[in-house]
C-alpha cells in the first residue's frame, strides 16, 4: 500500500485518503459554453508532474499533492491556502453569456 | 463505594449503558451520565488496567471549537495551545488536544475537572466569533484504553505504530480504527500507557465489540472510571 | 512404524526422536516424529507415494521435499491442498491423499495414464465443446476428475485476523544469507528494528539440510553460530514459520503465520529468499523415488528419513556431489554419479565421492528411469552419454535402483523481487536468471542473487543488511566487502532436458506436461511465451512455474528460434503462494452506527434495515403482514399521532459572516434574504448539474444556518463544501454535527398536542408556524425544533443532543400514549413521502437527473451568477429530454404494481422507468413516480411500464415482455395538494 505523506497529519496508508481531481481553475460564471464543458467533463490525463487534490477522510482535510503520473511518485503535498490565498467572488453579469438565464 | 444508581436515572447516558450494565457495571454520576465505577474489584481492575483494559469515559467531560482563527480566540482566554496534532495538559487538568491549525479539543481530566472547558463556553459570544463551539460532549463518544499490551491490540485494529517509542505521550494521530474514524491521543495514566479515543457516538457498541475481540488474547478487560483513575496514583 | 528408514543422529536436526506422534494418512495409522513433516513421517514410515497427478493419476512422491510442486498435496480434515512437505504432523492428525478413483494405491483413473497420447496439449480446449451443448455434459465429470482436494461447506469459521507490523529492515528468509542480513542490519544501532521472516517452522534454511565441505562440518559450525546470534538479539523479532506472500508499494508485505496476517511496513527490505531447485527431465522423471539433491537432502538432515537403499545421482555441479555424500554417509548404496558436464569437476566434493568409490560418468545423464509395476516406484535408472543438447547416445548402461536424485541447477526465488519491479534477465554464460536492477531499499543476499558459496553467501547477507539498515537511516562504518568468488555449487546446467521417444519426461509435474506438449503447442501458434503459458497450462497449477518455467521459457525461446530473454518472462504477481481466504478476510470490520433510540425499536419489534452503515427501523411489528403493518403505522399518523426516529440524517454548521454568501454557492435557492427562525427547502446540484442531496435550512442567526442533508449523502456534502471553501477561502466554517444530534419527527394531527405536554414553548399555529424553527426544551432537553416534515401532516422534527436521544424518545412515547401514539418506520415514511409527493434523492433521482427533470424550477436561483451546478442546468434547459411525474393506476388495492426501474415502453422501445410505486391506503389507489418523455408527461398522460411478473387483469402471468400496465399521469402532489394539513 501506497504512503502518503499529508502535509497535516504525516505520511499515512493511501487508504485514509480520497482523491479529489487535478487542481483546475473554475471558469468564469458567463465563459462560452465549450469552455464550461472542457472544465466539467474532460481531464486532462497528463502523463507527468500534475498537481492535485487529495483529501484526508479521518481529519476531513483537503490539500494538494504533486504527482508524476508517469510513475505514481508523490513528489511534494501541501497545504491547500499555499494555491489559493485569496477570497474567491463571484461579480454578477450584466448580460450572461449562457443563453439559459431567461426569467 | 458508588450509589447505587442507574443509567436511565439520566437524560444524558452513553450509547454503551446497556453493554456495561451487562458486565456487571457499579454507576457513579458523572457530569450528568452514569458512568461505570467499576466492575466489582477496583484494585483487580487496576491491576489489569496495567496491562490492558478499557473504559467507556464518554459520562466525562469535552468541548470544541473550530474556526479561521481558533488559535488566536483560545490562546486569548488563556489556552496553553500545542501545535496540531499534539495535546496539552492545562493547569486545570483539561487535556488541549490541536487537531489542526484551526481545530481545538477539550478534554476534562479523568476527575472531571473542566474549569478550561467551563471558561471558554462562558466567554464564547456569537458575536464577532472567529471561530465556533462543536458540540463533542455529543458527536463523540471516549474510550480510555490502557495498558503495556495496548500497542499491540490496537495493531490489529489500526495502521499507525502507536508503541511508546513511537508514539510520544500526548501526540495525537486522526485516523481510521476498525475502519471507523478515531482520534487517539496518548495519554498516560501514571507511569502506564494510555490512549484516549474519542470516537463517533452512534459507533461506540461496534468499536467495544471491536475492542473486546482484540484484547482477548492479551488478556485485556474492561474497566470502570476508578481503575483508571487508580492508574495515575 | 518403519525404523528401517530412520537415520541415526545427527541427522534429523529437526525431530524429536523421543516423541512420537500418531496420526493417520489414508485410513492407515501412521507413525512419526515430532518435528516431522507429513512427507517425512511418510516417508520414514516407508510410504512414498502422496497424491496422484491431476492428468493421468499417476503416483507422485515429494519431489523437492520443500513444497514446491503439487505432488504433495493433501487433504487434512476440511482443509483441502496442504503442503505435506512443510506441514508439520500433530497428534490424531488425518490425512487423506487427493485426486484419485478407489484408492491412492490403486487409482482406477490411472488407466488415463495409457491414453496420453490421445490427450494432446490444449485437449480440453479441442475436444469438448462439440456438439453444442456437450460441455454441460463433461464439465461436472471432467471436474471430478480433476479438481484438488474437498471443499467442504460446512467446514466451521475459522478465526482469522490481520495485525500492522513496522521494521526499520524486513529480512525474508532465514538461511545464512537472510540471518547474516538480520544480524548486520541489528548491529548498527540498538534503536533499528529488524524482521526477520521464515517460512520454515525454524530459521536456518540451507544450513538444516545443504553440505559444503567435504568433512561435512561447515554447516553444523555456521548453524550454530548464526541462529544463537540472531537469536541474542533483542532488536531482531524473528516470525517462523511465517511467509511473505508479496511485496506492495513503499515496502509494505503481507506476511501470513498460521491464521494471521501481519501487515508490514518496512523502510528497506532484504530479500534472501533462496532459490528453486530445478528438476531433470527425462522419461518417468516423476515416479516415486525420482527427487532433487536438495530434496535428498532435506529428508536426511532435516528428518533423518532415509531417502532409499540405492541411488542414482545425476548432477552437473558440486551439490549433487555434497548429496552422494549425504547418501554415502546415511547408508545408501550409491550406484553411479552421472555429471552431466564433460569435465571432470575440481572441487573436494568430487574427490570425496570418488574415494569411496564411486563410479563417476562422465558427459552422462539419467535419460530414463524404469518403473515398476503400476508405476509404484523406480526399478533401475538408464544412463546414457550426452551427444548434443538434449540429445543422448543410443547405448546406455542400466543401474537398478531405487532413487534417482537430480542436482542440475536452480532458479531464484525472486518473486518479491519482480512484485516490486526489479530485473532479473536470463544470463547465457550461466544459464541463470540473475538480478540486475533492484528497486529502491531492496537489496538480495545468497543463493537468490546467484550465490551458492557459504562464505560469499554470508558476506553477502552482511552487506545486504548494511545496505538495508542504510536505507532506513542508519549507518555503521564501512559497508562489509564480499568476495568475488561463487564457487562450484549452484551452478545450472544449460539444458537439462532429455526428450524421449516414448514421451512422460515432465517439465510440469502439477498440470503433467511433457516437453512435446510445450513444442506442440508452440507449433500450433501459440508461440508467444504468455499464450504458450495459457493454452498448456504451464506454470498455472498450484506451484505456479516453481519446478517448470526455467525450463519452459527454454524450450519456448529455442522453438521460437529465440534467445531467453528475446521470449521473456510472464509477469509475476503477488500472492507468492496460496493463500487462505480467511487470511484475506481476516476480522472483517463492518462498521455500524445505532441511534441513541437503537433499542427502543428493537424492544418495539422493530425490523430493522441498513442506511449506509446505519441501522434504522423498516417496519414495526410486521409480523407475517408486513404490507399490512406499514399501512398501519401510515393511517396512524394520517388520523393520529406517530414517532420516526430521524437521527440518521445528516446535519451541518454553517457559521460566519459568510454562511448566507456560502449556503448560496452550495445550494441552488435562495438563502441571503431567508428570515432568522425560518427553515427553507435546500437542493444540492454538482457541476454537471445533477441533483445529489437535499435537505432543509434553519437559520438560527444571521451567521448561522443548521442544513440537515440525507443519511447518506451528508458524508459527500461534507466533503463538497470543504473542497470547495479551501479555494473560496469565504469567512465561514462549516462542521459536521450528524452524529452530536439525535433527531425524531412527531407527525400526525395529534402532535401539538402531544408535544404541548412537554414543553413551555408557544407551537400554536400562529406562535410556531409552518417552516418555524427556534431553539426550545423538549422534556427537559435542550433542543432545536424545526416545524417541518414530508409526510404531509402537522409534525415537529425535534433535534436533541445525541447522548439524551432515548430520554426524549421515552418522554414522547409516553406522553403521547392516552393519544395513542405509534413509532413508524422507514417504510411508511417513504409512502407518506410519495404521497406528498416528495421526491428521494438517489431512489427517484439517479446519476443524471437535474432539478428541472424533476421539476424543481421553484428552487433553482435565476438572478444568481453562481451556484454549483448553475451554469450546466442552464445549458441542460435547452436540452430537456424527460420528465420525473407522478402517476396512478386503476383498479385499486387489486392493481398490479410496477416495481422500481420497471420500464415505460413506448412504441416497443424504452421511454423511461418507474422511480418508486405503492399503493397509498390513504388514497385508495396505487402511485407513483416515473421518468417519461417530454410527450407523456402532461397531467391526464398516459403511459405503459413493462412489468416482470405478477397479476394483469386478475390473472397470474410470468415473464412477457407484453405484460404492459397502463399509468396515468397526474398532478403532484397525490395527497392534500393545498398543503392544509401540514400547516394547521
Amino acid at each position: 500500500m501506497k504512503i502518503m505523506p499529508c502535509p497535516l497529519n504525516g505520511p499515512r496508508n493511501i487508504s485514509e485518503f480520497a482523491y479529489g481531481g487535478e487542481v483546475l481553475d473554475l471558469p468564469a460564471p458567463d465563459c462560452d459554453n465549450e469552455t464550461w464543458i472542457d472544465f466539467v467533463y474532460l481531464e486532462n490525463n497528463t502523463a507527468g508532474v500534475v498537481r492535485e487534490w487529495w483529501y484526508h477522510t479521518p481529519t476531513a482535510y483537503w490539500f494538494i499533492a504533486e504527482r508524476d503520473t508517469r510513475t505514481d511518485e508523490i513528489l511534494k503535498t501541501y497545504p491547500a491556502n499555499e494555491v489559493f490565498k485569496d477570497r474567491v467572488d463571484f461579480a454578477a453579469s450584466e448580460a450572461p453569456a449562457a443563453p439559459a438565464a431567461k426569467e | 463505594m458508588p450509589d447505587a444508581i442507574s443509567p436511565t436515572d439520566s437524560i444524558r447516558r452513553s450509547n454503551l449503558y446497556r453493554v456495561s450494565a451487562g458486565l456487571g457495571a457499579q454507576w457513579v454520576e458523572v457530569n450528568g451520565f452514569a458512568c461505570p465505577a467499576s466492575f466489582g474489584d477496583v484494585p483487580v481492575e487496576a491491576q489489569g488496567a496495567a496491562q490492558l483494559g478499557i473504559a467507556d469515559l464518554t459520562a466525562l467531560p469535552r468541548a470544541g471549537y473550530k474556526g479561521w482563527d481558533m488559535a488566536g480566540w483560545t490562546a486569548g482566554q488563556g489556552v496553553d495551545l500545542p501545535e496540531p496534532n499534539q495535546a496539552r495538559a492545562q493547569a486545570d487538568g483539561t487535556l488541549a488536544c490541536r487537531l489542526s491549525g484551526g481545530e481545538l479539543l477539550l478534554l476534562s481530566d479523568d476527575g472531571g475537572a473542566s474549569a478550561t472547558i467551563d471558561k471558554l463556553a462562558d466567554a464564547w459570544t456569537k458575536e464577532g466569533a472567529v471561530c465556533f463551539p462543536v458540540p463533542r460532549s455529543d458527536t463523540n463518544a471516549r474510550i480510555a484504553i490502557t495498558g503495556t499490551s495496548v500497542p499491540h491490540m490496537m495493531a490489529k485494529m489500526c495502521g499507525i505504530d502507536l508503541r511508546a517509542h513511537r508514539f510520544a505521550n500526548h501526540a495525537i494521530v486522526q485516523t481510521s480504527v476498525a475502519r471507523m474514524n478515531a482520534i487517539l491521543i496518548r495519554n498516560d495514566r501514571g507511569d502506564t500507557y494510555a490512549l484516549d479515543m474519542v470516537l463517533d457516538s452512534a459507533s461506540i457498541v461496534y468499536m467495544w465489540e471491536c475492542l473486546t475481540d482484540a484484547m482477548a488474547e492479551f488478556d485485556g478487560r474492561a474497566i470502570g472510571l476508578e481503575a483508571v483513575r487508580a492508574l495515575a496514583g | 512404524m518403519s525404523a528401517n528408514n530412520r537415520l541415526p543422529s545427527p541427522r534429523g536436526l529437526l525431530v524429536d526422536r523421543n516423541e512420537p506422534v500418531e496420526f493417520t494418512f489414508d485410513g492407515k495409522k501412521r507413525v512419526g516424529l515430532k518435528g516431522d513433516t507429513i512427507t517425512s513421517a511418510l516417508w520414514a514410515d516407508g510410504v512414498k507415494t502422496l497424491s496422484r497427478s491431476f492428468k493421468y493419476h499417476r503416483p507422485r512422491a515429494t519431489l523437492s521435499a520443500a513444497g514446491h510442486d503439487a505432488n504433495s498435496l493433501v487433504q487434512i480434515g476440511d482443509e483441502p491442498s496442504v503442503v505435506a512437505d512443510n506441514r508439520v504432523i500433530e497428534p490424531g492428525m488425518v490425512v487423506e491423499a487427493q485426486n484419485f478413483v478407489g484408492s491412492l494405491d490403486h487409482d482406477r483413473a490411472q488407466i488415463l495414464d495409457k491414453f496420453g497420447k490421445f490427450m494432446p496439449v490444449g485437449f480440453y480446449y479441442k475436444t469438448f465443446f462439440r456438439p453444442k451443448g456437450a460441455w454441460k455434459y463433461w464439465e461436472p465429470i471432467i471436474r471430478r476428475m480433476a479438481g484438488l482436494g474437498k471443499v467442504d461447506l460446512n467446514a466451521p469459521h475459522g478465526y482469522f485476523d490481520k495485525q500492522y507490523l513496522w521494521a526499520d529492515v524486513c529480512v525474508v528468509g532465514g538461511g545464512p544469507a537472510g540471518m547474516s542480513a538480520a544480524l548486520e542490519a541489528a548491529e548498527t544501532s540498538d534503536d533499528i528494528e529488524v524482521v526477520l521472516v521464515e517460512e520454515n517452522p525454524e530459521i536456518g534454511g540451507s544450513l538444516t539440510y545443504a553440505r559444503f565441505d567435504a568433512e561435512g562440518n561447515r554447516a553444523a559450525a555456521e548453524r550454530a553460530s548464526l541462529i544463537s546470534a540472531v537469536r541474542a538479539k533483542s532488536n531482531i523479532r524473528i516470525l517462523e514459520g511465517a511467509y511473505c506472500n508479496g511485496w506492495f508499494t513503499d515496502h509494505f508485505m503481507p506476511v501470513i503465520q498460521g491464521n494471521r496476517m501481519f501487515k508490514l511496513r518496512a523502510k528497506a527490505v532484504v530479500v534472501a529468499t533462496g532459490s528453486y531447485e530445478q528438476p531433470l527431465v527425462f522419461r518417468n522423471n516423476d515416479l516415486p523415488g525420482v527427487m532433487y539433491g536438495s530434496a535428498a537432502q532435506r529428508l536426511m538432515n532435516r528428518y533423518g528419513a532415509k531417502p532409499g537403499e540405492r541411488a542414482v545421482v545425476a548432477t552437473s555441479n558440486a551439490d549433487g556431489y555434497a548429496t552422494a555424500l549425504d547418501l554415502i554417509e546415511s547408508g545408501v548404496d550409491v550406484a553411479c554419479v552421472a555429471d552431466l558436464s564433460s569435465e571432470r569437476p575440481n572441487h573436494e566434493l568430487a574427490d570425496a565421492v570418488a574415494d569411496h568409490g564411486v563410479p563417476i560418468s562422465l558427459g552422462a545423464t539419467v535419460y530414463e528411469a524404469v518403473a515398476k509395476p503400476h508405476l509404484n516406484g523406480i526399478e533401475s535408472a538408464r544412463i546414457a552419454k550426452i551427444t548434443g543438447e538434449g540429445r543422448v547416445a543410443d547405448r546406455h548402461d542400466v543401474f537398478d535402483c531405487d532413487t534417482i536424485i537430480s542436482s542440475i541447477g536452480w532458479q531464484p526465488t525472486a518473486n518479491l523481487i519482480w512484485h516490486a519491479g526489479g530485473k532479473t534477465p536470463y544470463n547465457d554464460a550461466t544459464s541463470m536468471f540473475e538480478i540486475t536492477e533492484l528497486p529502491e531499499g531492496m537489496h538480495a543476499a545468497g543463493s537468490v542473487a546467484g550465490c551458492f558459496l557459504i562464505d560469499t553467501v554470508i558476506e553477502q547477507g552482511r552487506a545486504a543488511g548494511w545496505s538495508a539498515a542504510k536505507d532506513a537511516g542508519f549507518t555503521k562504518s564501512a559497508i562489509p566487502s564480499v568476495r568475488n568468488d561463487k564457487g562450484e555449487m549452484g551452478q545450472n546446467h544449460p539444458w537439462p532436458m532429455f526428450e524421449h521417444a516414448k514421451g512422460k519426461d515432465f517439465i510440469d509435474f502439477d498440470e503433467d506436461l511433457q516437453i512435446h506438449d510445450l513444442n506442440n503447442a508452440v507449433a500450433e501458434g501459440y508461440a508467444h511465451i504468455e499464450l504458450m503459458k495459457r493454452f498448456s497450462t504451464c506454470g498455472m497449477g498450484p506451484s505456479q512455474g516453481r519446478h517448470s518455467w526455467l525450463n519452459a521459457i527454454r524450450l519456448n525461446a529455442k522453438a521460437n528460434g529465440l534467445s531467453v530473454n528475446e521470449a521473456g518472462m510472464t509477469t509475476q504477481r503477488p500472492p507468492y503462494t496460496a493463500e487462505k481466504i480467511g487470511v484475506l478476510a481476516g476480522r472483517s470490520f463492518e462498521p455500524k452506527r445505532m441511534t441513541s433510540m437503537h433499542h427502543r425499536h428493537a424492544e418495539a419489534g422493530a425490523a430493522m434495515m441498513l442506511a449506509g452503515l446505519w441501522y434504522r427501523p423498516e417496519v414495526y411489528g410486521a409480523g407475517s403482514d408486513r404490507t399490512a403493518a406499514i399501512h398501519g403505522e401510515a393511517r396512524n399518523v394520517r388520523e393520529n399521532v406517530g414517532l420516526i426516529d430521524v437521527s440518521t440524517l445528516g446535519g451541518l454548521e454553517i457559521r460566519g459572516p459568510d454562511a448566507a454568501e456560502m449556503m448560496e454557492r452550495m445550494y441552488t435557492w435562495a438563502y441571503k434574504k431567508q428570515q432568522v427562525g425560518r427553515a427553507r427547502y435546500t437542493l444540492m446540484t454538482d457541476m454537471t448539474g445533477v441533483i445529489t442531496d437535499d435537505g432543509v435550512a434553519c437559520r438560527f442567526d444571521d451567521n448561522h444556518f443548521y442544513v440537515t442533508a440525507t443519511t447518506s449523502g451528508v458524508d459527500g456534502v461534507y466533503k463538497e463544501m470543504l473542497f470547495w471553501n479551501a479555494q473560496w477561502r469565504l469567512k465561514v466554517d462549516v462542521t459536521n454535527v450528524t452524529g452530536a444530534y439525535s433527531g425524531v419527527n412527531i407527525a400526525g394531527p395529534k402532535s401539538r398536542e402531544v408535544l404541548a405536554k412537554l414543553t413551555d414553548e408557544d407551537i400554536s399555529a400562529d406562535g410556531f408556524p409552518y417552516m418555524g424553527v427556534r431553539m426550545a426544551t423538549v422534556a427537559g432537553i435542550p433542543c432545536r425544533m424545526l416545524r417541518v416534515g414530508f409526510v404531509g401532516e402537522l409534525g415537529f422534527e425535534i433535534h436533541c443532543p445525541a447522548h439524551s436521544g432515548e430520554a426524549l424518545w421515552d418522554a414522547i412515547m409516553e406522553a403521547g400514549a392516552e393519544h395513542g401514539i405509534k413509532p413508524f418506520g422507514v417504510e411508511c415514511q417513504r409512502l407518506l413521502r410519495l404521497e406528498k409527493g416528495h421526491i428521494i434523492v438517489s431512489q427517484d433521482t439517479d446519476g443524471l437527473t437535474n432539478p428541472l427533470e424533476a421539476d424543481m424550477d421553484w428552487a433553482l436561483a435565476k438572478k444568481r451568477p453562481f451556484y454549483i451546478g448553475k451554469r450546466s442546468i442552464d445549458i441542460r434547459r435547452e436540452h430537456l429530454d424527460r420528465k420525473l411525474v407522478g402517476f396512478e393506476l386503476d383498479g385499486g388495492e387489486a392493481a398490479t404494481l410496477p416495481k422500481e426501474c420497471h420500464l415505460v415502453i413506448k412504441d416497443g422501445d424504452i421511454a423511461g422507468r418507474v422511480t418508486s410505486c405503492s399503493y397509498s391506503p390513504t388514497l385508495g389507489k396505487a402511485i407513483g413516480l416515473a421518468y417519461v418523455e417530454l410527450d407523456q408527461a402532461e397531467p391526464g398522460s398516459r403511459f405503459q411500464v413493462r412489468i416482470d411478473s405478477g397479476h394483469v387483469s386478475g390473472k397470474k402471468v410470468k415473464m412477457d415482455l407484453n405484460n404492459l400496465v397502463d399509468c396515468k399521469v397526474v398532478p403532484l402532489p397525490f395527497y392534500d395538494p393545498d398543503n392544509a394539513r401540514q400547516e394547521m
